[in-house]
């Protein structure tokens, strides 16, 4: 792997001139964890540039125009090479655009000499996910991509501490996690009347009509469905946990089984088998867009612990199984590294008691980490992309990692196409 | 088109409206309601969609149970230390500080310590000691929150001072659901926050006003007033039973006794949400300044009947919307 530090500029805090290339929700999301750097973050916004003008755009680029105070310009542009056609003072730049436009604009920005912050999926092509690294170490660009719970605070700490120092889980056998949407929350999105972008543009930039450009997550082609969406960031965390281990196999079932008029499978259940030093990890992985059930999590399961991680803010645990002494863990609570929140139920036998008390096995002891994700989400994975810029950092997830993640997800709906079991080697991750 | 039909008013405290299609979601610790006339069903379904998403992502930026929320990095942060805020958590503590200013202090998003000094966490009454309501004193009110325009940033300063946008967040989001229904050219929509704050967005094509009534909340078959709202915003402020309501203004007033319930017709939600929670415990007069200083707003209290106040058991009524209509 290229070291990614190797790349950035000279350190310190220079000034960042950034561009946001798609301004839909995710675009938003990410402009606003830098707007809310400060002032003196020393990133500077020069544009924006999405083809939905009476939508995306003029949020945006209002927006921007707001905090021109701060030093923020937001020039709008429709057609991204126009934009970096005439933004001669660019640093970097933020693709938020759909999946299958990640690539083009990527290389484009590395063929104009900028570092990039690409949102994950990287793309909705290996072939075209491949050819952005090639392109940025061609250019000796960063590329980051957008698994922003590498630079959680809360999962480095759980990756970190938890697993790795203290071992707490000790071998992990099993991991499982989900996401897991309600039916109100998966219905297409529309558009207020009036805002439609012009047929020409919508044809010039890959889509057939308006709902298809609004739901290109469902498209084929264009997306690549919920596994992608949102399965993509929690197999990301799975491979990280485990040293960055890649499967061997994948293994999969789902289908286009209630949003009828999706193409793209809207429920989705893959089984990983993951070699690692210490053993096989078997993964399952679900996620629905017809009930919530449960939100979002990954829960990973060692033979001596259970840790339950999910982004949102608040959600974590940590067990310790029963039959694992206390005084194991003791000294990682007296060191501060967890808090014991709710100790085992008591043993079967009681002491001086000669009976067995029967009845189901005993609750474990519940942890909790004593860590809070305090910022808003993305932005410390936008301040890792920055400070790599500047040199004082290295990325948390470059375009290597951010293929082989790509290649884990991409190959579940191939996996459920094919309706067999997919075989992978080490080399199917390498770029 | 729509009619009002018999009983089918507005209903802050309920509610039913005819005709109008009718969405509902669940945000901010409350359920959001629209009642949108269109003739296209699934065009309305659609722009209340992204209403809702609206309302959803104010949520994150302004709870302060999110532990990275805008409200919860303020309440973390060091006196001293710039917080760099969103646009909408910014735009909302101003108006929360104008609404402090102008009533006299009565509506404060700063009163938590307040709360805590008087009230068990069970809510029930505790009986602090002089010093302790001092302290609490000293860690409530908006002068000790600076805001920052040129840079859209706040500085707490004084160690220990929280705030909590509940009293003016749901207001905020209603103006910010009116916002999006115009964007789809879905004004015809009136935007209920919860029971207790009802923002029309514009009046339906037909018809006069959005009817609405208030009731009595010790009593709900009984109706206080009526009247139609065609403009701006109705919040209700009431005290439930074994519910307890503090004045942040003075160290000696501190428990509200006087006052059963209130209600604000105000020009938008957040003057709304804001003036209902201070006309708990503004005095008649302080109540009638304001409803003077401040255009098209109106004010309508319900005493409480063990409050001593003999002068009037029942409710009263201050400003100049003429509509409203006291059910004698």
């Amino acid at each position: 792997m290229i070291a990614n530090s190797a790349l950035g500029q000279a350190g310190g805090k220079k000034d960042i001139n950034i561009a946001l290339l798609g301004a839909g929700a995710q675009g938003q999301v990410l402009m606003n964890a830098i707007l809310k750097l400060g002032k003196n973050s020393g990133i500077k916004f020069r544009a924006v540039c999405d083809i939905w003008e009476k939508g995306n755009l003029r949020r945006v680029s209002r927006t921007l125009k707001a905090y021109g105070r701060l030093g923020h310009k937001g020039t709008a542009y429709v057609d991204y090479q126009e934009m970096l056609e005439k933004e001669k003072d660019l640093d970097a730049v933020l693709v938020a655009t759909p999946d299958f436009w990640h690539a083009e604009h990527t290389i484009a920005c590395f063929e104009k000499g900028l570092h990039v912050y690409c949102e994950k999926e990287m793309s909705n092509s290996l072939e075209a996910a491949k050819s952005m690294v090639l392109a940025g170490r061609k250019a000796g660009k960063l590329l980051q991509i957008g698994h922003q719970r590498r630079s959680n605070p809360r999962y480095i700490y759980c990756n970190d501490k938890i697993i790795k120092e203290a071992n707490l889980l000790n071998r992990i056998t099993n991991i499982s996690g989900q996401w897991h949407r309600s039916r109100a929350g998966c219905v297409d999105l529309s558009w207020p009347k009036g805002t439609e972008i012009p047929k020409e543009t919508l044809k010039k930039f890959g889509f057939d009509d308006m709902p298809q450009f609004r739901n290109w997550r469902w498209y084929k082609g264009l997306g690549g469905g919920p596994i992608v969406d949102l399965g993509s960031h929690q197999i990301d965390v799975y491979s990280w946990f485990l040293d960055n281990a890649v499967p061997s196999s994948v293994m999969a079932s789902g289908g286009v089984d209630y949003w009828k008029d999706h193409e793209w499978y809207d429920n989705a259940i893959a089984i990983f088998e993951f070699p690692t030093k210490k053993g096989l990890v078997r993964a399952s992985y679900e996620t629905l867009t017809t009930n919530s059930s449960n939100g979002y999590y990954e829960l990973f399961m060692g033979d001596e612990g259970t840790l339950l991680i999910s982004e949102s803010a608040g959600r974590g645990e940590l067990y310790r199984e029963s039959w694992v002494e206390e005084a194991k863990w003791d000294p990682w609570v007296q060191k501060g590294m967890i808090n014991l929140e709710k100790a085992s139920a008591k043993a079967a036998v009681k002491a001086g008691d000669d009976e067995v008390d029967v009845r189901e096995s005993a609750t474990p002891a519940l942890y909790r980490m004593p860590i809070e994700m305090k910022d808003p989400y993305h932005q410390p994975h936008l301040v890792n992309f920055f400070e790599s810029v500047r040199g004082n950092q290295t990325l948390n997830c470059p375009g290597e990692i951010g293929y082989e993640t790509a290649v884990m997800v991409l190959k579940v709906n191939e996996a459920i196409a094919a309706a067999r079991k997919i075989e992978l080697k080490p080399e199917d991750f390498k770029v | 088109m729509m009619k009002p039909q018999g009983d089918r008013v507005v209903d802050v405290g309920s509610r039913s409206i005819a005709d109008a299609h009718h969405f509902a979601h669940e945000a901010m610790a409350t359920v959001f309601e629209l009642y949108i006339v269109e003739e296209d069903e699934t065009y309305a379904r659609q722009g209340a969609q992204a209403a809702f998403a609206e309302v959803d992502r104010l949520e994150l930026e302004m709870s302060r149970f999110l532990s990275n929320s805008d409200i919860s990095r303020l309440n973390d942060a060091e006196p001293g230390q710039t917080v760099a805020l969103g646009m909408d958590s910014f735009e909302c503590l101003c108006r929360a500080k104008e609404m402090f200013g102008k009533t006299g202090g009565a509506f404060d998003i700063s009163i938590g310590a307040l709360y805590a000094c008087w009230l068990h966490e069970d809510r029930t009454l505790r009986q602090p000691s002089p010093k302790e309501i001092q302290h609490a004193h000293a860690l409530t009110g908006l002068n000790h929150l600076e805001l920052d325009e040129e840079g859209f940033c706040a500085e707490v300063l004084t160690e220990g001072v929280q705030f909590d946008l509940g009293g003016i967040g749901k207001g905020y989001a209603a103006e910010k659901v009116a916002e999006i229904l115009r964007e789809w050219s879905l004004g015809q929509a009136l935007v209920l926050a919860g029971a207790s704050s009802v923002l029309s967005v514009s009046v339906p094509e037909g018809m006069s006003g959005w009817p609405m009534k208030l009731r009595n909340p010790e009593n709900p078959n009984e109706v206080l007033a009526r009247f139609e709202l065609k403009e701006g915003a109705v919040s209700g402020s009431g005290r439930q039973k074994g519910q307890h309501i503090i004045d942040p203004r003075s160290v000696d007033v501190g428990l509200v006794k006087g006052r059963l319930a209130a209600w604000s017709v105000a020009p938008d939600a957040i003057a709304a949400d804001a003036s209902s929670t201070a006309f708990m415990m503004l005095s008649d007069e302080e109540i009638n300044e304001y409803c003077l200083a401040n255009a098209r707003t109106a004010a309508i209290i319900l005493p409480h009947a063990d409050s001593g106040d003999f002068s009037s058991q029942t409710v009263r009524c201050f400003g100049e919307l003429e509509e409203i209509e006291l059910e004698t």
